[in-house]
């Protein structure tokens, strides 16, 4: 009887997202209508149409397609990297005590400095890339070096009974054991690979990028252009994740489902 | 030569579960160390087998012999089927690995589960799985620690003669609290109590 009200009340999952977009859409047309004034809050009909008719133009998906090239690249070469800085950090101590303080400084730094700093140093095509990756690394070793941590201890102690060797200790244990945890991080990581790689993006000004369109909009205060950009950014970040943690699932559905966690400690 | 074990002492959370504890072991036959839970049968079984650092005393007689272990939990690769769980002892080719694994699944009575995963098999099913693995393993000394518990009648006679012919002319250390499997298998029965763990009398079965 319980669940029944509980069900009535919560109504089906479908419907309470789209409640709650309406919601936000509505809240966002009230605030436009209170300001009404379109050079600081664009109505979300207009931002509608100006999608309409940015994706008819070429340009745009030649814009886009170039952010999405730069920032996965930076998101792969970032999560590749935590992840075999957290496997080198897990067997040596010595290398933790070398890598964690980059990492640390890394994680403190502003994004903004790391983008002038690269933009003084390397060309301005190279920074969006760099600028994801740096944001990313942290997230992945952090997360990864969790699950390295937290592998179970009794399917180890089997390995070590049964003479599985290092390699298949990896393969059989290691890596299940921390795929979960990677993909969580590649889940929150790719969010701040999207702002990093805009932002950097904004900073270089540069050509066929998101980035350099809403730089763009900023200078000839075009909130239109600035508001659709964005949420172009929002889009293709949301589908990204969708699309990552829909791969992630499959396998882990494939994999007999387990979730993974130290049963035996 | 046998298992020899000196003066092995072992403390967790600073209680002694080994206190200066010596015993000789034979090189075959099947050894049961019974007594109530908690005891230290258990760390016992680990100390000999190398998995717990003893405090002090030494173990010898292990080193180098290659060791076969079934758990008290089924310690099976939770993203592995149940053919793959036993494969992954093996070291011969992945056809040869599988072809095995399978054989020894059927033995155990789980040719029709090669294919579950874990989470897919009841308890009963998974510690059958584990025995699968431990008997396709092979080796020098198996080391059974309460390997029938979550098993019925039939599955247990099975799995015990399973245990039997495979670890003939071999060393097994069998922990167990229910009598009848200890006197079924064993040749020497330790009867434990403790902590700390004491020998409080031994018995020859003549198995």
């Amino acid at each position: 009887m319980t669940i029944s009200i509980i069900k009535s009340k919560t109504g089906p999952r479908a419907a309470r997202k789209i409640f709650s977009a309406v919601l936000w859409l509505a809240l966002w047309q009230l605030l436009c209508t209170a300001v009404k004034q379109e050079i600081l809050v664009v109505s979300p009909a207009r931002v509608f149409l100006r999608l309409c008719i940015l994706v008819q133009d070429a340009a745009f998906w030649l814009t886009v397609s170039g952010t999405l090239e730069r920032v996965a690249l930076g998101f792969a070469a970032g999560a590749a990297i935590g992840a075999l800085l957290s496997a080198l950090t897990a067997v040596s101590g010595l290398l933790y005590d070398i890598f964690h303080p980059i990492v640390e400084i890394i994680k403190a730094t502003p994004v903004a400095s790391f983008i002038i700093l690269l933009l003084v140093w390397t060309g301005a095509e190279n920074v969006p890339a760099i600028t994801s990756a740096l944001i990313v690394i942290p997230v992945v070793w952090e997360n990864v070096s969790e699950g390295i941590r937290k592998t179970d201890a009794g399917l180890l102690e089997m390995a070590r009974v049964f003479r599985f060797g290092r390699v298949k200790a990896i393969l059989k244990i290691y890596v299940p054991c921390t795929m979960p945890y990677f993909t969580a991080a590649c889940a929150s990581g790719l969010g701040f690979a999207w702002k990093a790689g805009v932002a950097a993006e904004v900073l270089a000004n540069l050509p066929l990028s998101i980035g350099g369109q809403i730089y763009d909009a900023k200078i000839y205060l075009d909130t239109v252009n600035l508001f659709a950009w964005t949420a172009v950014v929002v889009i293709a970040s949301v589908a990204l994740e969708t699309a990552l943690s829909k791969a992630a699932s499959h396998i882990r559905k494939k994999r007999g489902g387990e979730s993974y966690g130290n049963q035996y400690k | 030569m046998g298992i020899s074990i000196n003066n092995a002492s072992k403390k967790f959370g600073g209680k002694p579960v080994l206190d200066g504890l010596s015993l000789e072991l034979p090189q075959n036959g099947t050894v049961c160390f019974f007594g109530p839970s908690g005891c230290g049968k258990t760390t016992l079984l680990r100390c000999i087998a190398g998995l717990e650092k003893l405090d002090a005393g030494t173990v010898s007689g292990v080193k180098g012999q290659k060791l076969s272990f079934l758990f008290q939990e089924d310690r099976l690769l939770p993203w592995c089927t149940a053919q793959e769980n036993v494969a992954a002892v093996l070291a011969c080719g992945k056809k040869e690995r599988c072809a095995k694994a399978g054989q020894w699944l059927g033995a155990v009575g789980l040719a029709d589960s090669l294919a579950l995963y874990p989470r897919q098999m009841s308890g009963g099913m998974r510690q059958r799985a584990a025995a699968a693995r431990a008997l396709a393993y092979g080796g020098d000394v198996f080391f059974l620690d309460e390997p029938f518990q979550k098993l019925d009648g039939e599955n247990k006679r099975k799995l015990m003669e399973l245990f039997r012919r495979r670890t003939e002319g071999k060393l097994t250390l069998l922990v167990t609290h229910d009598m009848d499997e200890a006197l079924r298998l064993a040749g020497t029965v330790y009867v434990l109590s403790g902590p700390p763990l004491r020998i409080a009398g031994a018995k020859k079965c003549g198995i």
